[in-house]
């Protein structure tokens, strides 16, 4: 894939669960590089699953649809593979990693999605990891600790931010990224995202809360209802989501059915 | 194996003093008394040495065979009135009754309880003494190289580390061998330890004989007041390895920072036991075990804390953790505690598991292949052993307290790249 072409991602009636229970009923959503998507939704509506089914987790099960990044259907990669191509996750619940070094890890990391890994640059790879740790406002003495290893939970998140930074994805995949994080690691986080957005980044933000969006304005916003996507719409729709709650979606769901 | 008369005749040739041939007569004659270890005492109980031939294996020229290599390396930025460090062959040398090699020797060889300790002790047949002098602060590190003979037959080394009062040293030992001709050989070794009052020590000792070869190993090491000592020990060769590592904190506010990691596999067969004696009060001991086997890999770890009575404010901790690669590979865990003064804090635990798939995941979705990321996994366990760093320090958990030095770094990449090549 020429890496100026810009490009989208497309899930086209994705279904898939997990121990024979389908959680995703057909779930449909394109995002175009250079677009930041939010998906909001209540708990237990397929967001999580919907990341996880992207990145190819081995605990869930495939029944119908594709995913295309372009022309391939990423679902058919293994999943170390979908990351080389350019989609990223950063993780609701970031594992630690004992010996294994946060250095270590990120060379490793970017070796495995550059195009020519003989051709790195060590350092300039650390160089541009001293920059993005200070960027986002992390000890660079973590880079000698265990990945992950006694971190906070808003160190957890900004070392996924860190890694997005370093690895350039076509498409990230964030969830819950907000998520227990105070003002402060929101607002660094959020400076994070934007850092990449142009039109060589897609970005699809699964999230609970309104507050990480008054700092990523979304292009769009999608709503997750049992498992599918029953309402998409402009930043609008997030306000109208903070009035009325989740509650209301019962009733939107009947209208799409409807005009099913 | 030789008759009394036999063994007597043999020792007139050797050049050594006559203290070492009395000690070593009196092994002996324990020796020709003793049987050989079986199933039915406890910590023989995985192990099961009944089926070898012990006669089978060829007695090495005595005294004249490869010996121990040593080396020194470092600055020794020690003052002109401190001498330096010494070594020195054990059955060579000229020491004399007053001298602490004497001391040392005659408590471990009065004292053995078995007929593996007590071969070495009455036979060995290879030895180096290291003298680490009192006040000695220089920065020059040890390294002993123990060549096992090849081709059937038995090696006896033995090394005594002496680390008189106030000193500070360096000491790696490596175990090896080359031998990949026929017949099956064997390894008896002992090392003996003593640091002195305030001393700080650091022994590593990295096993690598050959897959083919039988290796067994008793250390005991001895702690004096405020002494300090810090040792880590690694098994990747050997057929069968069975081991025992003693430390005994003998004087009051003594410490011990004990670390190691075993890899089996293949076939071979690892049965690791590590004794921590508490002798005196404000003691502390610190132990961190890890192994991982493979293939039909098996791994047994046995360790205890002891206490002793009159050791009161003991703080001591011991945990072993274990990964197993694939099904048919196994390792058992046994941590015990044997305690005879309440006024103490003592705390055990063991870990057996596989590979974390959540770890594995999350690698993969970094781009890195899952092959790749198990490897990254299982050199980040032994990692956790090896690398003692700031970062390790802070966690009482690893309880590797400690501190990098480059002899230290040196034999954890040594030990990287043996448990990369196993994986």
């Amino acid at each position: 894939m020429n890496k100026n072409d810009s490009t989208y991602l497309r899930i086209e009636g994705l279904k898939a669960g997990i121990d024979g229970r389908e959680i995703l009923r057909g779930v449909n959503l394109e995002i175009s590089q250079g677009e930041v998507h939010a998906l909001m939704g209540p708990n237990g509506s397929g967001k999580s699953t919907l990341a996880n089914v992207l990145m190819g987790h081995p605990a869930y099960e495939l029944y119908e649809g594709r995913v295309m990044l372009g022309d391939i259907n990423v679902l058919e990669l293994p999943v170390h593979e979908r990351a080389r191509i350019g989609l990223f996750l950063a993780f609701q619940y970031p594992v630690s990693i004992t010996g294994v070094t946060v250095g270590k890890f990120l060379k490793r990391a970017v070796e495995a999605r550059a195009e020519n890994p003989e051709d790195m640059d060590v350092s300039s790879f650390f160089e541009k990891l001293e920059e993005t740790m200070e960027f986002l406002e992390i000890d660079p003495r973590f880079v000698g600790r265990y990945l992950n290893n006694g971190f906070s939970g808003g160190e957890k998140k900004r070392m996924e931010i860190a890694q997005m930074l370093l690895l350039e994805p076509k498409f990230a995949i964030l969830d819950e990224t907000d998520s227990g994080l105070d003002i402060d690691a929101l607002k660094v986080v959020s400076r994070g995202i934007n850092r990449l957005r142009g039109p060589d980044f897609g970005s699809l933000i699964i999230t609970h809360y309104q507050r990480i969006l008054n700092y990523v304005k979304p292009d769009r916003v999608h709503v997750m209802y049992d498992g599918r996507i029953v309402a998409s719409g402009r930043e609008e729709l997030v306000t109208k989501l903070e009035e009325r709650g989740y509650e209301w979606l019962k009733d939107e769901r009947v209208l799409e059915n409807i005009r099913k | 194996m030789a008759e009394n008369t036999d063994f007597a005749r043999l020792l007139e040739a050797v050049e050594e003093p006559k203290w070492l041939t009395s000690l070593r007569l009196t092994a002996y004659e324990q020796f020709m008394k003793m049987e050989w270890p079986t199933p039915k005492e406890e910590e023989w109980r995985r192990t099961d040495i009944t089926g070898i031939d012990f006669a089978s294996f060829k007695q090495p020229d005595f005294m004249r065979g490869k010996g121990i290599e040593s080396r020194l390396r470092g600055k020794n930025q020690h003052e002109d009135d401190v001498p330096g460090i010494s070594v020195r062959s054990l059955c060579r040398g000229s020491y004399g009754e007053g001298d602490s090699l004497r001391r040392i020797l005659y408590g471990q060889m009065n004292s053995f309880d078995n007929r593996l300790i007590a071969w070495n002790c009455a036979m060995f047949d290879r030895g180096a003494y290291v003298v680490v002098p009192e006040g000695y602060q220089g920065e020059e590190v040890v390294y002993l190289t123990v060549f096992a003979e090849e081709g059937g037959y038995y090696t006896l080394p033995r090394i005594v580390v002496e680390a008189r009062r106030n000193s500070r040293a360096t000491v790696v030992v490596s175990f090896v061998d080359g031998s990949k001709s026929e017949g099956q050989s064997l390894v008896n070794g002992g090392i003996d330890v003593s640091v002195g009052e305030d001393a700080r020590l650091k022994l590593y000792v990295i096993q690598n004989v050959s897959a083919n070869t039988l290796f067994f190993g008793n250390g005991s090491m001895e702690v004096a007041r405020g002494g300090h000592l810090e040792s880590f020990e690694s098994h990747f060769g050997g057929s069968l390895v069975k081991t025992r590592l003693t430390c005994s904190l003998d004087g009051e506010g003594s410490e011990a920072y004990l670390r190691g990691a075993y890899f089996p596999t293949g076939k071979q067969h690892m049965d690791i036991r590590t004794v921590q004696k508490h002798r005196s009060g404000h003691t502390n001991s610190r132990l961190f075990y890890k192994g991982a086997v493979k293939d039909s890999g098996r791994a047994v770890y046995q360790g205890l804390i002891e206490v002793f009575e009159g050791a009161e404010k003991t703080d001591a901790y011991l945990t072993d953790k274990n990964l197993i690669l694939n099904d048919g590979a196994r390792a058992d865990s046994i941590p015990t505690l044997k305690i005879r003064n309440n006024d103490v804090r003592c705390r055990h635990g063991s870990t057996t598991g596989k590979i974390n798939e959540d770890e594995l995941y999350y690698l993969e979705t970094r781009g890195i292949e899952r092959r790749e990321a198990e490897r990254m996994l299982v050199a980040g366990f032994f990692n956790e052993v090896t690398e003692v760093t700031e970062v390790t320090e802070v966690t009482e958990e690893a309880g590797t307290k400690g501190s990098a030095d480059v002899a230290g770094k040196g034999v954890a990449a040594e030990v990287a790249s043996l448990v990369e090549s196993r994986i």
